[in-house]
């Protein structure tokens, strides 16, 4: 009958849906039943009859197969949940590490994920690239462009459909309101295209609003004392469009619907009618250095001005474009650009780079580093876990060997023990997630200040997916780890035994993995200490300058006096007017302008030896005041400082540092060479003074400092002051003195050069806060692991201590046995551990500071650490065992 | 196994439709899985149609609960038949009066007549 051996084996095929065990005691039955009914409807109801049957046979069988699989879990779940209960110390620990370490996980998985990897909240987003201009033989990463290349780049790539550039300064906005500096970007047409990023209040500029900018320069002197003088003469003032940020609106504006169209006066003399409001997301669009801009002016590009590197350029992919066709063009453009402004351009690349990595770049390494150390976290979780898994396994082999000799396969026992890991992983991952959401906040505190894409980092479905992935790699890895061992289950050999304990497999296999967390340990504690001795390295070093005591603020120029007809020089006359006041006030030491050494340093290109025609160049170019020097506690090295006699029409001098003096006059002195800056024409070096430390901290920079006096054009600037009294006391005396000066001036950023300093490290402080953490979580779990472990091989030992007590050993051989024994677990991890950090030592390279990867200290410290966690781990079982009485452990047998 | 006379049989009430009817076509004989099914398709003129994998889940379960149990009278070699326990004869009888209560209960408020 092949009709009847087909339809067997159909049924046969959906019996399979069941769980092996329901199938072993009722499938015989089913299928005896089924093939009567079968035949019965054949016969009776013929073709139409049987596909009925089948159709309903179909259906019960899955929905009672998904029954049936549902009972069997809630079962094993029933006796998992048992067997935890049997050790609720060990239980309670697993778990509670669990949920910490699923919950440190997820919660940097959020931060990881919002900053590095998310797309940046900009259409097709994948496609925008920052295009640099760098000096080839430099090792620089981000670069501006100069107008001129910028424009030509507009007329000739055809790798991207949209290029747009903007540049970084800031703006004081007069009125409404308190004057107050806020940075902001000048951006050509193009660049909000570029981004496709559209308003979410009004609109973006007009082709008339940017033929009205290019009239106009924003921070040349004259021309804004000619604005200023303009409008004391009671003119129509000069007119521009802004549009402002999100956040300003929100701030200064508390987001007033009537925003548009409301005139903002700056102090460089322009009225500015905002026309529209950008989304939070601009404020993703951050540069390793600057802080999110909050407006946005129109500005025209001059094709001749090809030494000005100061726009930041974007460009938007053109379809089916890659980067590399886009760097391949690039390279053919910045040749040809070369070859034609050959003055600009010798040894000048332009580069191509996706611009989320422009924006994360900085933080890369540590969030990966901090990502990849919580990893190890969870790894150590995850293996005490097994710990527990294995535990309850080998008090349940008689148990598991019985249920093996009545026939249960092998598969459930693996079940069982998956059940058991699940339960546990799925506690931990809800746990975990509650940690994630609520540790979030904490977090983002400890991290770095200024750190890109802070505001984009939150809880949302990803995060809940990962917690829930997280969760089932951890029951799937701990469970089958846990289940190795059982599946070698011998029911003879234990049941003839009828001892329960663990096999010498499983037990070897437990103290593998108890050195596997003594390793993971090891390599976090070393991680943590050359982070210890980054910082300590950092906090000796010898920066150049001499922070303690030393305020700045910032003073942001232009503020000038309307109706000062010597514009820039009144202006300056003023700035040391300020600073003469400041340094009255009792506690004042000394006090100058110039910026910070920590701020933003100006490259200047052009830069000649006297009689040479050879451009040296970009350097770094500062302005500085009287007092600025011995504000910071810069070192002369050769001969003098500036004085008040340094004036504008006086004899041009500068000061350079130590290592630019080096480079400009290798074994000669450099002092009276002569320079030839662009701005300043012939300047007579007048003294020598130290490297100082740059925002970098680790780095040292200078340059060439000039009189501010002798300048011709304007720089924010930054006030030091060095006092000897409490930093924020100063404060509102400054404050007055500079209202005095200018009511217009605002007077803000007050900070010390000891937390510009402290900003600088806090990316290093970050990551060793958090591996610190890190670390010394691990080095508990480990120890709780060793702990475990050897615990149960004293219990397992009981009666082989007992004999050896009887037999006249004493309590100290006995105890140093146990020590001897778990000696060995200690050191195989050490050893591993050992490997293990100096093979990943490299991940660790861009992070440490004064001190190697390979610090032989540094190991030392961590093992001996280590070993004396290790060893308070197993004096406990080791005391216990030495103290064990002969006659009580022989008895239990 | 449970011990069926320490059981309140009223703990696993209300039964569902399939087991009440797999426990009644017990009531008078031993049978084996398909004379359930078909006992209960005619005792219920055909609108009870229990499938095999319903079937047989209920009698796990009824066993489980010892509501039934194997039985050698009726068995072959192919086919286990099963026999109501005294326990489970009790449960039925609960279910029974439990339903009886319910139909006075709505007869009464439907005031059906002639009751």
């Amino acid at each position: 009958m092949p009709h009847r051996r087909r339809s067997d084996r159909v049924f046969g095929a959906l019996l399979r849906l069941f769980p092996s065990e329901f199938r072993g005691d009722f499938g015989d039955q089913m299928s005896a039943d089924f093939q009567d009914r079968h035949q019965e409807v054949a016969h009776r109801r013929g073709a139409s009859g049987v596909a009925r049957l089948w159709a309903r046979t179909c259906a019960d069988m899955a929905g009672s197969a998904l029954r049936e699989h549902f009972d069997v879990l809630r079962r094993d779940g029933l006796q998992a949940l048992r067997a935890l209960r049997r050790r609720p110390a060990s239980t309670a620990t697993v778990v509670l590490s669990l949920i910490i370490g699923i919950g440190l996980n997820t919660a940097l998985f959020s931060v990881v994920r919002g900053v590095l990897w998310r797309d940046l909240p900009f259409p097709d987003s994948d496609r925008l690239v920052r295009i640099s201009s760098l000096d080839s033989t430099s090792s620089g990463f981000l670069g501006s462009v100069s107008p001129g290349e910028f424009v030509d780049l507009q007329a000739h790539a055809r790798t991207f459909s949209a290029l747009g550039a903007g540049t970084h300064m800031q703006q004081t906005i007069v009125e409404p309101g308190e004057p107050e500096s806020i940075e902001g970007m000048t951006v050509t047409q193009g660049f909000f295209d570029a981004l496709g990023a559209r308003p979410v209040l009004g609109r973006t500029f007009t082709a008339d609003e940017f033929r009205a900018a290019g009239t106009f320069e924003l921070r040349n002197v004259e021309a804004i004392n000619a604005r200023l003088q303009q409008r004391a003469a009671g003119l129509p003032p000069t007119q521009s469009a802004v549009i402002i940020s999100h956040a300003l609106w929100q701030r200064r504006f508390l987001g007033r619907a009537d925003i548009i169209g409301r005139q903002l006066r700056l102090a460089s003399g322009i009225v500015a009618e905002v026309v529209g409001v950008m989304g939070v997301e601009m404020s993703s669009l951050v540069t390793p250095l600057s802080t999110p801009p909050d407006w946005w002016m129109p500005q025209v590009p001059l094709p001749a001005d090809r030494r000005g590197r100061r726009l930041d350029l974007i460009g938007r992919l053109a379809p089916q474009r890659t980067l590399e066709d886009a760097q391949a063009e690039l390279d053919v453009l910045g040749a040809n650009i070369a070859v034609a402004f050959p003055e600009a351009n010798r040894n000048r690349v332009l580069r191509a780079t996706p611009l989320l990595e422009t924006i994360v770049r900085n933080i890369r390494t540590e969030l990966t580093f901090v990502f990849g150390a919580v990893v190890c976290v969870l790894l150590v979780t995850c293996i005490n876990v097994v710990h527990v898994s294995l535990a309850n396994a080998a008090g349940r082999r008689v148990e598991l060997a019985t249920r093996v000799a009545l026939g249960a396969t092998r598969g459930h026992l693996i079940r069982q023990t998956l059940t058991e890991s699940a339960l546990l992983a799925m506690v931990g991952g809800v746990g975990g997630l509650l940690v994630a959401a609520s540790s979030l906040r904490f977090l983002l505190a400890m991290a770095p200040a200024g750190m890109p894409r802070a505001h984009e980092i939150d809880l949302e479905w990803t995060t809940v997916l990962f917690a829930a992935g997280v969760t089932v790699a951890v029951a799937l890895l701990c469970g089958l780890a846990a289940s190795l061992p059982i599946s070698r289950v011998r029911p003879w050999g234990v049941l003839s035994g009828a001892r329960s304990g663990e096999t010498i497999r499983g037990r070897r296999f437990r103290r593998a993995l108890t050195s596997g967390e003594i390793a993971i340990a090891l390599m976090l504690v070393v991680a943590a200490i050359l982070m210890v001795r980054t910082i300590r390295s950092l906090v000796a070093l010898d920066l150049g300058f001499d922070p303690a005591g030393v305020v700045t603020a910032s003073l942001p120029r232009p503020s000038i006096i309307p109706l000062d007809p010597s514009g820039g020089g009144r202006m300056r006359e003023l700035e040391l007017q300020v600073i003469e006041q400041v340094r009255q006030l009792p506690g004042v030491l000394s006090a100058g302008v110039g910026g910070s050494p920590m701020g933003l340093q100006m490259g200047l290109a052009g830069v000649k030896l006297d009689g040479d025609t050879r451009d040296l160049g970009p350097v770094s170019l500062t302005p500085v005041s009287v007092g600025y020097f011995e504000a910071l506690g810069a070192r002369l090295q050769a001969g003098r400082l500036f004085s008040p006699d340094d004036r504008t029409n006086a004899e041009k001098v500068a000061v350079v540092s130590e290592s630019t003096a080096r480079r400009f006059w290798p074994g000669r002195p450099a002092l009276d060479q002569v320079l030839i800056i662009p701005v300043g024409l012939r300047t007579r070096i007048v003294g020598v003074v130290g490297d100082m430390a740059d925002v970098g901290l680790v780095t040292k920079g200078g340059g060439i400092y000039v009189p501010h006096t002798q300048l011709s054009f304007v720089t924010s600037a930054e006030m030091a002051i060095r006092t000897t009294v409490d930093p924020q006391t100063l404060v509102p005396g400054v404050r007055a003195i500079v209202r005095d000066a200018n009511p217009e001036w605002p007077f803000s950023g007050v900070t010390t050069l000891q937390q510009q300093i402290d900003a600088a490290m806090a990316p290093r402080r970050f990551v060793l806060r958090l591996v610190g953490l890190f670390a010394a979580f691990a080095v508990v779990l480990a120890m709780i692991g060793v702990y475990g472990v050897m615990a149960e091989s004293v219990a397992e030992r009981v009666r082989e201590i007992g004999v050896r007590m009887a037999l006249g050993a004493r309590r100290v051989d006995v105890g140093l046995m146990i020590l001897r024994q778990s000696a060995w677990i200690v050191v195989s991890g050490v050893a591993i551990g050992i490997a293990g950090a100096v093979t990943l030592r490299q991940q660790l390279a861009a992070m440490v500071f004064g001190v190697t990867t390979l610090d032989p200290a540094s190991y030392v410290v961590a093992v001996v650490l280590l070993a004396a966690a290790a060893f308070l781990a197993c004096s406990i079982p080791a005391r216990a065992a030495a103290n064990c009485d002969p006659v009580i452990a022989l008895r239990s047998e | 196994m449970t011990d069926a006379h320490a059981r309140d049989p009223l703990a696993l009430l209300p039964l569902t439709p399939p087991l009440f009817h797999v426990l009644l076509s017990l009531a008078d004989s031993d049978k084996h899985g398909y004379a359930i099914l078909k006992e209960v398709e005619s005792r219920t003129a055909g609108e009870v149609v229990l499938s095999t994998g319903t079937l047989y889940g209920v009698i796990k379960r009824s066993l489980a609960e010892g509501l039934i149990r194997a039985s050698a009278a009726g068995s072959d070699e192919r086919r286990t038949a099963y026999r109501l326990t005294a326990f489970g004869r009790k449960v039925a009888l609960a279910e029974t009066e439990r339903l009886r209560a319910i139909v006075a209960s709505a007869r009464q408020l439907l005031q059906e007549p002639g009751v």
